[in-house]
């Protein structure tokens, strides 16, 4: 996809006015689900797992409605009339989908002392919430697992749901692992265990069920939920006072504010006109239950960024773990043909061969075909060549995949416009999907359904109109920028991850190496997504000191922060970054910018002891003396880019990358503008050849850059 | 500068800018409803007889009513005007006119957007008065001292009678009506009733009446609410409900102050309405160089965000004179509470000469909304301000 996101924004507006922008982008990438279904190939065999089935049971779960927008689009017929609407059938709040970000609301508003001392709330599901409520904890697991983050296991907590999560199935998370190996080189990033977890994975029928039976629990005659009832129809009441909805067979109901918790097909969002932008990735997701040998503890989590995507493996419970492998379309459609015998084996590969084996595995798996016995050989073989070192380090390798766990689903960015509406307000994946490689989607419709039900208490304690636009601003205010940087960041991470150009190669593991060495930069990172609810009045060399090794790592940190590590970021890692963005495919500046951002925002001022070391913690010195060049070349008078780039390639051999400088770097020219020592102009010895600040194009610039007053 | 231009002068101009605080609909009704009988005797928002004994206090009265504009001077001492009888009658024409009008109105984002951006605020502050109030009356002891005290969470004006008075399209009466007020809210301008009361009728869940005069609208929607207070409409004036001997326990007037041509005389109308141990609350603009540079240079001459004359500098009243008004000429500490001790925003700059509080707001144009100033944080009163009061329990 080549389009911006303003662009997709009005080229959808042009075709259509009310269909939903995102789904008429899915028609034409290859991610819809009926195509998924139908690249299967036809050799599909296995006793009672049927991938393909179980694939798009999944993923029209997910995105049931991403074919067909014309059977969920709610039709605006004006000729019908309205009937009169009784009072029993008027409720000041209806939210439409009971899935965890609509249950959530609900339990949250209840969970608001006087919120709904008088006021009614109404849950529609167009499903069946039976499975969900009758759960018991003890059935096989989900492959719909999500990590709930340390914050909003707070959050839970706080409305009392969390009481009933079955505590048995719901894995706390103590560290994490990232890493990449391309064979010859590895990084990761490790994240040390913290105090307390920072997330739980959790099957999303168990937090359902936590939810709803804290709402049969409080919510009598205030929530009242009608199930199998899909909305059909929605209409602004004369006045624009009230929505009014037509459920099913059942007839009309009329709500004072109508909030889509209804996923990210979302009819609420077509309704209100609201515009989402974004773009499907080219990625599908594998899940998968993944059994392995009984481990002492189960608590961390692992990421391989592959190049075809991240592969996740999350802990469940001491013998197995849960997968999400985000891949090629191609390959999930190939590796589920290989069929489930064959899965585990391949999973193993994906976690322990090398980049350059799986690229020739994944090819022969394409092209001709790879046989289960060839794919378990070469993983046995793979298996006896792990170090100690791996053993310690990588995840336990797997046994066997749980039955009828395999299922696969497409990736999509996407982000409302808006969150709120003419008596509308969209929660969830309503208003955002994202690229689960952050584990980010589900916890980000709770934040949001925190900082909605926040916002109507207050509004409620000075009579405002709930459903009014002034009165519901604050939560997109709150929510807005905050989801919006999650989703840039993912995306390109999404993007620098599975770059493996050369020179993004080196950024990428470069780029990595920085990011595990500056600890409060991580601590910034697992702050926005929200992994250290317990630490928070703690600086963060405090809590650094905690985690890593002590005074040691407090001089270090101070000492990286004193000299800024934020300019280190920017300067440097920034710049690697953007430019494997600039390589992958174009992204707008916006998101560009927020990689910086998220570092630098978040990162707390510094209240460092006195530091001996001025400038930045060195890389390793290989690395140090490349990214040295590197800037140099980028920055030096008179090296042209074209020189840097010859420098960068000759150290990766093999390239053929094209170096597309970001249009934000310094630009620099070796012309000076006189000779000898003496500036004629100041008198000043041995300065600058060249006026630094030197007005051109009208501006006041420096090396081409506007230097803002 | 605006000095001494007559404010009905500006009534007349028939520029639909309105305001951000502003009631202009209020001051040219005449040119939007065409059929009430009576509009241009009530054009003079609330419309008040010189008072017959005579202020004695002339520093404030002088300001505000010798200097009085010549138009409104020239308007002979009105007795109160009779109101059209037959404003029940409206036909289904005038009901779309004013739905428009309405939907004027009640857009936020249009031109009233800041004044429904302000409307929190005002009512944040009555909150916290009539809760302190609530749990003050409640009683203190160290035997209690540990018991939850009562929350009155969000009907905290359940079972009081509540006065809005200039409501405008109803958006400080909607809000006192849904915590629980028994509310009526009136306006000395038909068509404001009109847009009110249409607006409310509406809305499923405000519990609106349409017996004081309002609009009646044919077929209202069920209202799902039964326990939230009541909403009513009036199309009169205070002095009209003051000589009916009506008594509130809230009272309130929002951003009209600055508009009466005899304040003095209005704010003791609304304070002889308040019941003993009731409530008074006010909000208005402060006379100083910033207001004036705001509400005035900037809001009317250079953004015509408000019809240019819509404010009239000399008629802004200083906090002090407020507070010094309330206690030479409204009874002082003999009527009303002395807790509030005459505070200006908490702190005792040109305070301490009275009764009441004064609390600034602020408009935050980076955050984009109104803020109550910091309790006894100085200069939050230099714009706009809020002012409450309370009658002592024991007043006659
Ligand atoms: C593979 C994968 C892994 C993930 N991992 C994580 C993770 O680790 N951490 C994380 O935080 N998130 C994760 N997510 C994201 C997370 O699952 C979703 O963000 C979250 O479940 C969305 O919840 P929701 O309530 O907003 O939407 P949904 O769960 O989609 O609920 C929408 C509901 O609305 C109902 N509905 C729709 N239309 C109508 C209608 N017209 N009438 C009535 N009802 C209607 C639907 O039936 C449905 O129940 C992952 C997602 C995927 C795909």
């Amino acid at each position: 996809m080549s389009l911006t996101s303003r662009q997709i924004v009005t080229t959808a507006r042009s075709a259509t006015k009310r269909a939903p922008t995102l789904a008429s982008i899915a028609h034409r990438a290859p991610t819809s689900t009926t195509r998924t279904r139908s690249c299967l190939p036809r050799r599909v065999t296995s006793r009672s797992t049927d991938p393909a089935r179980s694939s798009s049971v999944l993923a029209s779960r997910y995105y049931a409605t991403v074919s067909s927008p014309s059977t969920t689009s709610p039709t605006v017929d004006a000729t019908t009339t309205v009937p009169s609407i009784s009072p029993e059938n008027t409720y000041d709040i209806v939210i439409i989908g009971a899935g965890n970000a609509g249950l959530a609301l609900a339990a949250s508003l209840l969970s608001k002392q006087h919120l709904l001392s008088n006021r009614r709330v109404l849950l529609v599901e167009g499903g069946k919430l039976e499975r969900v409520r009758n759960w018991k904890g003890t059935e096989q697991l989900e492959n719909r697992v999500s990590s709930i983050t340390a914050e909003n296991v707070e959050f839970l907590k706080s409305i009392g749901a969390w009481q009933y999560i079955e505590k048995s199935r719901s894995c706390p998370v103590k560290d994490m692992l990232v890493w990449t190996s391309t064979g010859s080189a590895s990084s990761q990033i490790h994240f040390p265990a913290t105090r307390s977890p920072m997330a739980y994975m959790t099957e999303n029928t168990n937090l359902q069920r936590a939810l709803l039976r804290r709402i049969a629990e409080i919510g009598q005659g205030k929530v009242e939920i009608r199930e199998e009832s899909k909305v059909q129809e929605m209409r602004m009441d004369e006045g624009k006072r009230s929505v009014v909805l037509k459920l099913g067979e059942e007839g009309w109901v009329r709500g004072g504010v109508v909030v889509g918790a209804d996923g990210p097909n979302s009819p609420v969002r077509s309704f209100s006109k609201i515009e989402s932008f974004g773009h499907p990735y080219p990625t599908h997701g594998i899940v998968a239950t993944l059994n392995h040998g009984r481990l002492d503890a189960n608590h961390t989590a692992f990421q391989r960024f592959l190049p075809t995507g991240p592969l996740a493996f999350l802990p469940m419970t001491p013998t197995s773990s849960t997968m999400v492998w985000s891949t090629k379309p191609e390959l999930d459609a190939a590796y589920k043909a290989l069929g489930p015998e064959a899965l585990p084996h391949l999973v193993n590969l994906g976690l322990y061969a090398s980049e350059q084996e799986l690229e020739k595995l994944n090819m022969a798996i394409l092209s001709q075909g790879v046989s289960a016995e060839l794919i378990e050989a070469e993983s046995q073989r793979v298996l006896s060549t792990l170090t100690n070192q791996d053993v310690k380090s990588l995840p336990p390798p797997v046994m066997s995949i749980a039955e009828k766990s395999i299922a696969s689903f497409p990736y999509r960015l996407s982000h409302a416009e808006s969150y709120i509406g003419d008596r509308t307000a969209l929660v969830g994946d309503a208003a955002h999907t994202v690229h689960p490689l952050a584990g980010q989607g589900l916890n980000m419709g709770l934040a949001d359904v925190k900082a909605l039900a926040e916002t109507w208490d207050r509004v409620a304690k000075v009579g405002g109109d709930l459903g009014a636009y002034t009165a519901m601003l604050p939560y997109p205010r709150e929510r807005y920028p905050a989801n919006h940087l999650l989703l840039s960041t993912t995306d390109k991470l999404h993007h620098i991850f599975g770059t493996r150009m050369p020179i993004v190669n080196w950024a990428r593991s470069t780029g990595m190496d920085l990011i595990n060495e500056m600890t409060p930069v991580k601590r910034a990172l697992m702050e926005r997504v929200g992994a250290n609810a317990g630490v928070k009045e703690k600086s963060w060399y405090e809590a650094g000191a905690d985690t890593l090794d002590g005074w040691k790592t407090v001089k270090s940190l101070a000492g990286i922060a004193r000299a800024g590590a934020g300019q280190l970021i920017s300067n440097g890692a920034r710049k690697l970054l953007e430019r494997g963005v600039n390589m992958g495919r174009p992204t707008d500046l916006a998101s560009r910018r927020s990689i910086h951002t998220s570092a630098t925002l978040a990162y707390p001022k510094p209240k460092a002891p006195p530091i001996k070391r001025q400038g930045p913690m060195p890389l390793p010195r290989k690395e140090q003396a490349e990214f040295d060049a590197l800037v140099k070349a980028a920055q030096g008078p008179g090296v042209s880019l074209d020189d840097a780039r010859a420098q960068a390639q000759s150290k990766t051999p093999a390239s053929n990358a094209d170096l597309i400088a970001h249009r934000d770097l310094r630009r620099t020219t070796s012309k000076k503008e006189f000779d000898g020592e003496v500036n004629p102009k100041t008198g000043e010895v041995g300065g600058p050849k060249r006026d630094p600040f030197h007005a051109g194009d009208g501006d006041w610039q420096y090396s081409g850059r506007v230097t803002d007053f | 500068m605006n000095r001494g231009k007559p404010l009905l002068s500006a009534a007349r101009n028939h520029s639909r800018r309105d305001a951000i605080q502003r009631r202009s609909i209020w001051h040219n009704p005449a040119s939007w409803f065409t059929s009430a009988q009576s509009d241009s005797a009530t054009d003079s928002p609330l419309a008040v007889r010189p008072s017959t004994t005579g202020p004695t206090a002339p520093s404030f009265e002088d300001r505000h009513l010798s200097r009085s504009t010549p138009i409104a001077a020239a308007i002979p001492p009105t007795p109160t005007p009779t109101l059209a009888p037959t404003f029940n009658s409206i036909n289904a024409s005038e009901i779309s006119h004013f739905s428009r009008l309405s939907s004027q109105w009640w857009d936020e984002k249009g031109e009233f957007g800041l004044l429904h951006k302000m409307n929190p605020v005002r009512m944040e502050f009555v909150r916290k008065k009539v809760i302190s109030a609530r749990e003050d009356d409640d009683g203190w002891s160290f035997a209690t001292r540990k018991e939850a005290r009562k929350d009155f969470g969000q009907s905290w004006l359940e079972g009081m009678d509540v006065l809005d008075v200039g409501c405008g399209g109803g958006l400080l009466s909607e809000s006192l009506a849904r915590v629980g007020g028994n509310t009526l809210g009136i306006d000395a301008s038909p068509s404001n009733i009109a847009i009110a009361s249409l607006h409310a009728s509406r809305d499923p869940f405000l519990p609106f009446i349409a017996d004081e005069g309002g609009l009646e609208v044919a077929n209202p929607p069920a209202s799902a609410a039964s326990s939230r207070g009541a909403l009513r409409y009036r199309h009169t004036s205070a002095e009209q409900l003051h000589a009916e001997g009506r008594k509130f326990d809230l009272v309130c007037s929002m951003e009209v102050l600055e508009h009466v041509d005899q304040p003095g005389e209005f704010l003791k109308v609304l304070g002889d309405m308040v019941k003993p141990g009731g409530h008074l609350a006010l909000s208005t603009i402060n006379r100083t160089p910033l207001s004036q540079l705001l509400t005035i240079t900037m809001a009317e001459h250079v953004l015509r965000l408000v019809t240019p004359g819509t404010h009239t500098y000399d008629k802004f009243i200083k906090p002090s004179e407020l507070l010094a008004f309330v206690r030479d000429h409204m009874g002082g500490e003999s009527v009303w509470e002395s807790d509030g001790d005459g505070l200006i925003d908490g702190g005792r700059d040109g305070g301490g000469v009275g009764v009441g509080e004064v609390r600034g707001i602020v408009y935050d144009p980076i955050a984009g909304n109104w803020k109550l100033w910091k309790d006894g944080a100085p200069g939050g009163t230099l714009c706009n301000y809020m002012f409450h009061m309370r009658k002592r329990a024991d007043a006659v």
